[in-house]
């Protein structure tokens, strides 16, 4: 009998997507890149080689030079330590102001709920990419300012998700029961409430991920990230834009890096989507 | 409609708003004038400039003169009663008038936004409508491929590949720089194309998807069906029944997308040199005007928050289902 149903079940079980393998397969190497950089590039990220400038791929450089010959396959591996642990950190820190403010207003509702949600409108009022500015203006630029920032532009969202499912959560039999039998507002919300938003956190997490880093690199190709010669996505193609007439490659190692990228966390945010939420079907 | 406007469940839930909006406005404006207080820098000392006379008899002199000696909460009511006025103050960096630079500019950018926002309209429309009644054909994925791959891309990204196509390699459009349209007519219209079309393709990603899965949900409705049964013209049903409930959600879509678009005008005026109000943003930022800094962040969060009023204000008078609360 138990066989059986596990069988079924088996059977219910979506077959894996080719474009999740390829998700799965290109995040590694992003955050592989991220932590041990040094392993994947081939040279120096710093390192000058200026008889081969704007150069095209060759042997010596697999996806070609930048203006000063250094070498871009290095370059864009070296960037995804900050692009990515941007993305990540980001997207983890706005979770963690986001989710409480959201279950608290939640949960309190009343004046402490138009109190919070009040705030989060106002930091919400400013498209995303300006508040950002303005925030970069104020800090000195770092990896940890830069994930300060993007943090403080992204969490009202998550903090608005995680209201709206918790508030109809809150209304359920077993939150009451729970209440009734003398559970205390920080077990309701955090052991009760919170497990039973868990999937909508997770797919807004990787989609916050995706968003903040394109914030990243925007701000850096605007000059508001982290300062060179450090390589990050976005400052590598604002370079690349003043020599845009003389190498192509140089525009598209870093867009295309950026777009599969974000492209992989986009696709495995839509299959989580629809593995997590039993209502959404395709 | 009018009797539903007037009815007194719409005036409270409006009056509601407004003062929900007036609060934020008031949130707004405090964080950026501490935003801007906090910024490195200070600003008597820029407007003395390096040579100038830094004795402390002077910056004191300097600094009663900008009003920065008042105590911080006297000094955001002064700056705000200036601003609901008008008065923007002047640019630290050439003393020039920002509210003037500010209407010069301006509609540099709204032409480009305007343009740029029907275009993505038009595609949205036709892509979402298409790809919804052909669910699940080619045509509805390549074009849900297309909208997938646009959000996946920074606007910057996709204006540099834009350039290195027309401007570099088939040489047909300027690569970028603005001309007024009153100098040169043709060579305005020329620098506008590529501008336009990377906000258009950038903007139409998110457009599509919501048009697409809110004309699926139309087409699966029982007057649809209704429709279909009595035997009308699938064009009929699909512009005069199925289109028609979708344009409620392009109104209240555009009035939400607005405020990204123009975020998303400061960066795109950058890579093309379109000199309008982002350029300014972009400017000021970066030489340190923050008189200019908090003026243009404060109107466009302004605008942002008064128009997503007026588009809930709007759904909910257009479409009596919505719960007002």
């Amino acid at each position: 009998m138990k066989v059986k149903t596990k069988k079924e079940e088996k059977l219910q079980r979506k077959k894996v997507r080719v474009t999740t393998v390829f998700s799965v397969v290109l995040l590694a190497v992003a955050l592989f890149a991220m932590l041990f950089p040094s392993v994947l590039a081939t040279h120096d990220p710093l390192e000058l080689d200026i008889v081969n400038q704007l150069s095209g791929p060759s042997r010596e450089h697999i996806l070609g030079t930048d203006e000063l010959g250094r070498d871009l396959w290095s370059r864009v591996v070296y960037g995804a330590r900050v692009s990515m642990s941007v993305g990540l950190g980001s997207a983890l820190l706005a979770l963690i102001l986001g989710v409480p403010l959201g279950l608290l207003a939640a949960y309190k509702g009343g004046i402490l709920d138009s109190i919070i949600m009040r705030v989060m409108d106002a930091f919400s009022s400013f498209p995303s990419i300006m508040l950002a500015m303005l925030l970069m203006t104020v800090f000195e630029a770092s990896t940890l300012t830069l994930i300060l920032t993007i943090a403080i532009v992204s969490f009202p969202a998550y903090g608005r998700i995680v209201r709206s499912s918790a508030l109809s959560i809150k209304e359920r039999d077993y939150i009451e029961a729970a209440r009734v039998s003398g559970a205390k507002p920080g077990y309701l919300m955090f052991h009760a409430i919170l497990p039973n938003c868990m999937s909508g956190i997770i797919v807004q997490f990787s989609l916050f991920t995706a968003s903040a880093i394109l914030i990243e690199a925007s701000l850096s190709f605007l000059g508001l990230g982290i300062k060179p010669p450090d390589p990050a996505w976005g400052s590598m193609l604002s370079y690349a834009k003043q020599y845009i007439d003389r190498s192509a490659t140089y525009i598209l190692v870093p867009t295309i890096t950026i777009f599969l990228v974000v492209l992989a966390i986009n696709l495995l945010g839509d299959e989580l989507r629809e593995r997590l939420d039993p209502t959404r079907q395709k | 409609m009018i009797n539903h406007i007037l009815h007194s469940s719409l005036l409270k839930y409006f009056l509601k708003r407004l003062a929900m909006a007036v609060l934020v406005l008031f949130l707004v404006s405090v964080i950026v004038f501490i935003a801007v207080r906090a910024c490195p820098g200070d600003p008597v000392l820029s407007k003395i400039g390096p040579h100038g006379d830094a004795s402390e008899e002077n910056y004191n002199r300097v600094a009663a003169e900008l009003g920065l000696d008042k105590p911080y909460p006297v000094q955001y009511f002064i700056w705000l009663g200036g601003f609901l006025r008008g008065d923007f103050g002047v640019s630290l960096i050439n003393g020039a008038d920002i509210r003037a630079t500010i209407l010069e500019k301006l509609p540099v950018t709204l032409e480009l936004l305007v343009i740029s926002m029907v275009f993505a309209i038009l595609l949205a429309i036709v892509f979402g409508v298409t790809s919804a009644i052909y669910k699940g054909s080619v045509y509805d994925q390549i074009i849900q491929f297309i909208s997938t791959g646009f959000l996946a891309i920074p606007a910057f990204c996709f204006g540099l590949i834009v350039i290195l196509i027309f401007a570099v390699d088939l040489k047909i459009l300027p690569s970028m720089g603005f001309v007024s349209f009153a100098e040169d007519p043709a060579g305005h219209i020329r620098h506008l194309i590529m501008p336009v079309l990377v906000m258009g393709f950038m903007e139409q990603a998110a457009l599509t998807r919501y048009i697409r899965s809110e004309m699926l949900e139309v087409l699966s409705t029982n007057y649809v069906r209704t429709a279909k049964a009595k035997g009308l013209p699938t064009q009929a049903i699909y512009y005069k029944h199925a289109f028609k409930n979708v344009m409620v959600t392009v109104v209240t879509l555009v009035g939400m997308r607005i405020g990204q678009l123009i975020g998303g005008t400061v960066v795109i005026e950058q890579v093309f040199g379109w000199s309008g109000l982002g350029w300014y943003l972009y400017t000021s930022v970066v030489k340190q005007d923050y008189p200019a800094v908090q003026a243009i962040v404060l109107l466009i969060a302004a605008a942002m928050v008064i128009l997503n009023m007026l588009a809930d204000v709007l759904y909910a008078a257009i479409d009596p289902r919505i719960k007002l609360d």
